[in-house]
């Protein structure tokens, strides 16, 4: 006898569109992010920086002095420009949360999981980088956005109202130029290992060693072209051009730790195609690591 | 215990050391002093005038980013992924006690690692000798001096490696976490808290053992305060591996594996 | 029993607010004990603490007479089969079991032929020179038995060791884990389903929270559930006469009509009453639809046994 009927019916009615899938992607992988405690922690401490820096600001109007690293856009240039911490922080973070992101799917066989529903290696991949991406944004855009708005708030400079919106532009585009390439790159890294721990160390070599070993080359050869070598540069090369050029400098701290204005000579498009290729490469190695997980069940 | 079990779990440590994609990271990350090298031979033919310094580059690379991460991709490795994978119980129920199983992590791991840092040290001065003004006048007995360095340190970030993996329930936060900051910013923060790093010390011995104590245009960050000196460094790195080996193997000793953490 | 394999007394174990195992006391005897229970009952905490992977929080184990925490006499005199997987999945699986040999001081020559013998005793010797990291769920649970009893182990603790496996394996382990009492080993293996432990012992021990909820004969515990009334559920389309039917009739002690067109049948005598039933039903001309016992399961059992 057949059975013709088991009280099952499938489920007709319309999909979502893709980005409501990619958004409940999204929406996972950020809730996971924040769990971790230490990622909490570093979070925590770039926020400390800001909210030092605002009280720098506070102090000055106070006394009605005027500070370089908290006057017009500098304030934002001198958050996400410096190396020491945010650029630490921000690479540590990325180390933490993107380093995981895919390692974590491999190790748990959950990457069948989502190909076995209505998501394509794109679908993934826009998923997991803008799951990073947000994340590292709450490090990076949201503080600048705090300062921005402290500094409309508790500032006694006479900014007008045309460069306070494009200081908000500069400051949201500055974070996406730092955070979108790290991401994908931490995502390419992650897609190498069920490990989580070997592509954050593998991060935080290309980050940290890029920066000693530019440091080494400028100091021997003495060219251009050795600052490039640095990705902390590459992006804040990217960033400052973002920016209104106004009056005040960046006063050097005496640390070679502290964003210097001009060191790099070179016009933006050339530190934006690099960082570019990078993130294009990243994206296309993760599609080619994704793919024979599309279409299995 | 068996001196069978014994040389089992030293045969088994010593092959893990050359197996999986952690060789690999350690490969690509011990490659990164000799790539540097080469690049500056390269330039220096290219450009006269331009210096290579075999000393530079074991300053700021091989006892510092190589060393210091080398350690952790195999110090995370040896305890605390063990424990998550669900392959620690395994060991710790075999006929060797748990404090033997600490030491040997170290006592295996360390002088195998120091060979691959040998074996990076010796290309970067191969390549550096290329150029005229590359290597110092030593000779090559620079290379056992250094690799002799980079074995100290080495043993003992892999000690507080093994520590935390038995202590601390989140081992890997908690390791990774200390390195990162203690090791990777302290030393380049102009602080006096940078004297007690493993990096700072493991630099001084090297200054002593290979620059004659001659500080020069070494640590030019450093100012208002004194380095420490050789023996306080020599002290230092060696209490710190006996310390971090002794509160390991305690450690051992006193692990819970419980179930899901640990698989068995 | 003077004569108990595995001692505990007092045991607690807890996790922060968690309790894991809460004031167990008991003997184990020699043969093949089942350890039953829910999930999340206390079971792997237990054998984790037995087999000297865990320290309990406060009370004490002894496993033939010791102490097992860091104990090599034991460790060499035990065997485990843990419940989760945990391998390098890069070795094969002869290379996996030899070198688990040589950690417990076999020679190189004793590892091998161990290996071989603990490969073919699981039936895995065709799979031996594959990596781990290739094989199926049920060949990974063969050669964690494998390793469990390739150093001639006298106690062995299999945490669920017939999850994840067809019936056609979980058959061969049965006969396999038989075989153990008949060698003079002593096996405590969990499980949190009945009928398995009911295929390799009678003898059982019942956690529930942490708990302990009985021990015993399986055939006693089993004589609870009978003497227990059962539910019967009951959808016919003239409940309501059926159930005026049937409190009419000796062997229901109960019955009730939760929702049109079904009853909820209480009976302690279940056996007569499934004879009875259609009886009944032919007799009033009443159409029975579906006939289910939402209470013949070992949830059913901790529940009763732990509302006592």
């Amino acid at each position: 006898m057949a059975i013709v009927d088991q009280s099952y019916q499938p489920w007709s009615g319309d999909l979502q569109p893709r980005r409501r899938r990619i958004g409940a992607m999204v929406r996972v992988g950020i809730r996971q992010a924040y769990a971790g405690l230490m990622a909490k922690i570093l979070l925590l401490s770039t926020y400390l920086m800001v909210f030092g820096t605002i009280g720098i600001l506070f102090i000055a109007s106070t006394f009605q002095q005027s500070v370089a690293i908290v006057s017009g856009n500098n304030i934002y240039r001198f958050y996400l420009g410096s190396i020491f911490p945010t650029g630490i922080l921000i690479m540590t973070l990325a180390a933490l949360v993107g380093g995981r992101s895919i390692a974590n799917d491999l190790r748990f066989n959950a990457v069948s999981m989502y190909f076995s529903k209505a998501i394509t290696r794109t679908d993934y991949l826009v998923g997991k980088w803008a799951t990073v991406s947000a994340f590292l944004l709450s490090g990076t855009l949201v503080p600048a956005l705090l300062l921005w708005i402290c500094q409309w708030a508790i500032s006694r400079e006479e900014i007008s109202a045309g460069s306070r919106a494009m200081d908000l532009l500069a400051l949201t585009g500055h974070s996406l130029v730092i955070v979108l390439p790290i991401a994908m790159y931490a995502l390419a890294l992650s897609s190498l290992s069920r490990n989580a721990f070997v592509p954050g160390i593998l991060w935080v070599m290309t980050f940290f060693g890029s920066i000693i070993v530019s440091g080494i080359l400028t100091e021997r050869v003495e060219e251009d072209w050795c600052k490039l070598v640095s990705w902390h540069n590459l992006a804040t090369r990217l960033g400052e051009a973002l920016y209104e050029k106004r009056v005040v400098k960046v006063q050097a701290l005496g640390s070679n730790l502290m964003p210097i204005e001009g060191t790099m000579p070179y016009p933006w498009y050339v530190p934006a195609a690099i960082l570019g290729g990078i993130t294009l490469v990243s994206a296309l190695f993760v599609l080619w690591r994704m793919r024979k997980f599309e279409g299995q069940e | 215990m068996s001196s069978s079990a014994a040389l089992a779990l030293i045969e088994f440590t010593a092959r893990r050391v050359f197996s999986g994609k952690r060789l690999w990271a350690a490969i690509v990350l011990l490659a990164i002093p000799p790539l540097v090298a080469a690049l500056l031979v390269a330039l220096a033919r290219q450009r006269a005038g331009t210096p290579v310094h075999f000393d530079g580059i074991t300053f700021n690379l091989s006892l510092y980013l190589t060393l210091v991460l080398t350690a952790m991709i195999y110090g995370v490795a040896l305890t605390s992924s063990e424990i998550e994978d669900g392959t620690a119980g395994y060991v710790l129920l075999g006929a060797c006690p748990r404090w033997m199983v600490a030491l040997a992590h170290v006592l295996v791991t360390s002088p195998l690692l120091a060979a691959l840092t040998t074996a990076s040290i010796a290309a970067t001065y191969g390549i550096a000798s290329i150029s005229p003004v590359g290597v110092p006048e030593r000779g090559p007995s620079v290379i056992a001096t250094d690799a002799f360095v980079a074995s100290v340190a080495l043993t003992v970030y892999l000690a507080f490696f093994v520590f935390c993996g038995y202590a601390f329930k989140h081992n890997m936060a908690v390791s990774i976490g200390t390195v990162l900051v203690w090791e990777f910013i302290m030393p380049a923060l102009p602080t006096k808290f940078m004297n007690y790093t493993v990096v700072m010390n493991t630099r001084i011995l090297w200054l002593h053992l290979t620059q004659q104590g001659e500080r020069g245009r070494w640590f030019r960050g450093v100012v208002g305060f004194d380095v420490p000196t050789y023996a306080e460094a020599s002290m230092f790195l060696s209490v710190a591996a006996a310390l971090f080996l002794t509160l390991g193997m305690v450690a051992a000793m006193n692990r819970s594996l419980a179930g899901r953490e640990g698989g068995t | 029993m003077s004569d108990a394999v595995i001692r505990a007394d007092r045991l607690n174990k807890w996790y922060g607010s968690v309790i894991a195992l809460n004031d167990v006391s008991l003997e184990i005897p020699p043969g093949i004990t089942g350890l039953l229970g829910p999930n999340g009952a206390g079971k792997t905490t237990f054998m984790r603490i037995a087999i000297g992977l865990l320290r309990p929080s406060s009370g004490a184990v002894e496993v033939a007479g010791e102490d097992p925490w860091n104990n090599l006499a034991h460790n060499l005199r035990t065997g485990y089969c843990p419940e989760h997987d945990g391998f390098y999945e890069w070795m094969t699986g002869r290379a996996f079991v030899r070198w688990l040999l040589r950690l417990r001081g076999r020679s190189r020559a004793e590892a091998r032929d161990g290996a071989h013998r603990a490969l073919e005793r699981v039936r895995l010797l065709d799979a031996a020179d594959r990596a781990v990291g290739t094989y199926s769920r049920g060949m990974r649970q063969r050669l964690k038995i494998a390793q469990a009893l390739a150093h001639d182990a006298k106690l062995l603790f299999l945490d669920e060791p017939l999850t994840g496996t067809d019936p056609l394996v979980r058959a061969e382990l049965i006969d396999l884990i038989r075989s153990f009492e008949r060698e003079g080993r002593s096996v405590l293996v969990s499980s949190h389903v009945l009928h398995e432990i009911e295929a390799l012992t009678r003898s059982i021990v019942l956690f529930h929270r942490g708990r302990l909820v009985a021990t015993g004969d399986i055939h006693e515990i089993r004589s609870l559930i009978d003497r227990h009334p059962h539910s019967v559920s009951v959808r016919s389309s003239r409940a309501r006469e059926l159930a005026a039917a049937l409190v009419r009739d000796e062997t229901v002690a109960e019955v009730s009509i939760p929702a049109e067109r079904s009853l909820l049948v209480r009976t302690r005598r279940p056996d007569e009453f499934y004879g009875r039933l259609p009886q009944i039903a032919l007799e009033l001309g009443c159409e029975v639809e579906e006939v289910s016992s939402p209470d013949d399961n070992l949830e059913a059992v901790f529940r009763y046994l732990t509302e006592r």
